[in-house]
């Protein structure tokens, strides 16, 4: 397969607490991969790890192509005057001419369904916009591998349809982490569970999501 | 009609400025008038100002790109800062209602150093944004 994510033998500890212990796995180009697991089980220290920000004790981390990325608090992603000057931000920064970086930072705000409010501040828009805006910063930058952390924490059930609806729209590799298994279920093909740091079971979602005695094994249930 | 907490503060003061220059100087309040026309405007000025367009005008100049993007980034940490600030204190109102008392003080204490770790990691995620946006090192 053509990868696009490949994670070999990771290993990641905050001082004497060993959060990852061993993970692999890769993630073929354009594949939707969920992460599920429950709370302390390395989920967002995997893809802190993924994305270069925190440096693993042991093992390899290999991305190819650019990579873009949706914070549980999308609040941290956005701080410019409007969402679309932070869309267009990184655009610029990259050395884009500013009606070029304008025009895509507004395709992407419009893939979103947030074209018509992209001159209101981020502290202004509800969570779910918040976190589509997240989305379009990440997505104007045209990633090959997208990695999302708890996409659809405090959001309701119509946020977490729309966003469900944009995701599947996409054409990078996906990793989403999260531990809404109905919203994986729509999301994902295949499921990765993580538990105390390791991958305990990496198969078709459909196929984990129905086997209950591992959900409840796992916390997820 | 509901005074705007940040208001409280200026009309006191106002007030106290007032009481003094009618008892102490016994003549009309005019340094506490002119400081609430100040404030007023001021606040005014704050609330109509184009603040979008403007940083978008300063972004598009080389000169003005990087004081611009240091004030912006100076005006969200700020914010940062605020929200943490309210959020525990309102967690520390509900977990501590009775006052003055050992564990009123205690938890203060407690609350008002947790402040800092809790920002810090704000601050952490927030240049996590930066990096990913290719803005920072």
């Amino acid at each position: 397969m053509n990868e696009a994510v490949r994670v070999e033998h990771l290993e990641f500890a905050y001082g004497p607490r060993h959060v990852l212990r061993g993970v692999s796995f890769a993630i073929a180009q354009g594949e939707s991969v969920g992460l599920a697991g429950p709370n302390g089980a390395g989920k967002s220290t995997l893809l802190w790890c993924l994305m270069g920000l925190l440096k693993p004790a042991a093992g390899q981390v290999g991305i190819r192509g650019r990579l873009g990325a949706v914070f549980q608090n999308p609040e941290d992603q956005l701080f410019m005057p409007s969402i679309l000057l932070d869309v267009m931000l990184p655009l610029e920064n990259r050395g884009l001419p500013r009606a070029e970086a304008r025009e895509r930072a507004l395709s992407a705000l419009a893939a979103v369904g947030l074209e018509r409010i992209a001159d209101r501040p981020a502290h202004e828009l509800s969570l779910g916009e918040q976190k589509r805006a997240a989305l379009a910063t990440a997505l104007a930058l045209q990633p090959d591998v997208l990695l999302l952390d708890e996409p659809t924490s405090e959001l309701d059930p119509r946020s977490c349809r729309l966003l469900a609806g944009h995701l599947n729209r996409l054409a990078c590799a996906r990793l989403i982490s999260s531990h809404h298994l109905e919203f994986l279920a729509g999301t994902a093909t295949r499921l990765l569970i993580l538990d105390e740091g390791r991958v305990v079971a990496d198969g078709p979602t459909r196929d984990l999501l129905a086997d209950e005695d591992l959900l409840l094994r796992h916390g997820l249930k | 009609m509901r005074l705007p907490a940040a208001w409280v503060g200026i009309v006191v003061f106002a007030a106290v400025l007032a009481a003094v220059e009618i008892l102490v100087s016994r003549r009309a309040p005019l340094i506490a008038l002119r400081m609430l026309a100040v404030a007023a405007a001021g606040l005014l000025l704050f609330r109509l100002a184009p603040w979008a367009r403007m940083a978008e005008w300063g972004l598009s100049r080389s000169r003005t790109r990087k004081t611009v993007l240091y004030f912006l980034f100076l005006a969200h940490f700020s914010r940062i800062f605020l929200e943490e600030i309210f959020s525990l204190y309102h967690a520390w109102k509900l977990a501590a209602p009775s006052r003055w008392n050992r564990s009123w003080r205690r938890s203060l204490a407690c609350a008002t150093a947790s402040l800092f770790p809790r920002t810090l990691r704000r601050a952490e995620r927030f240049y996590a944004a930066l990096l990913l946006k290719e803005m920072a090192h």
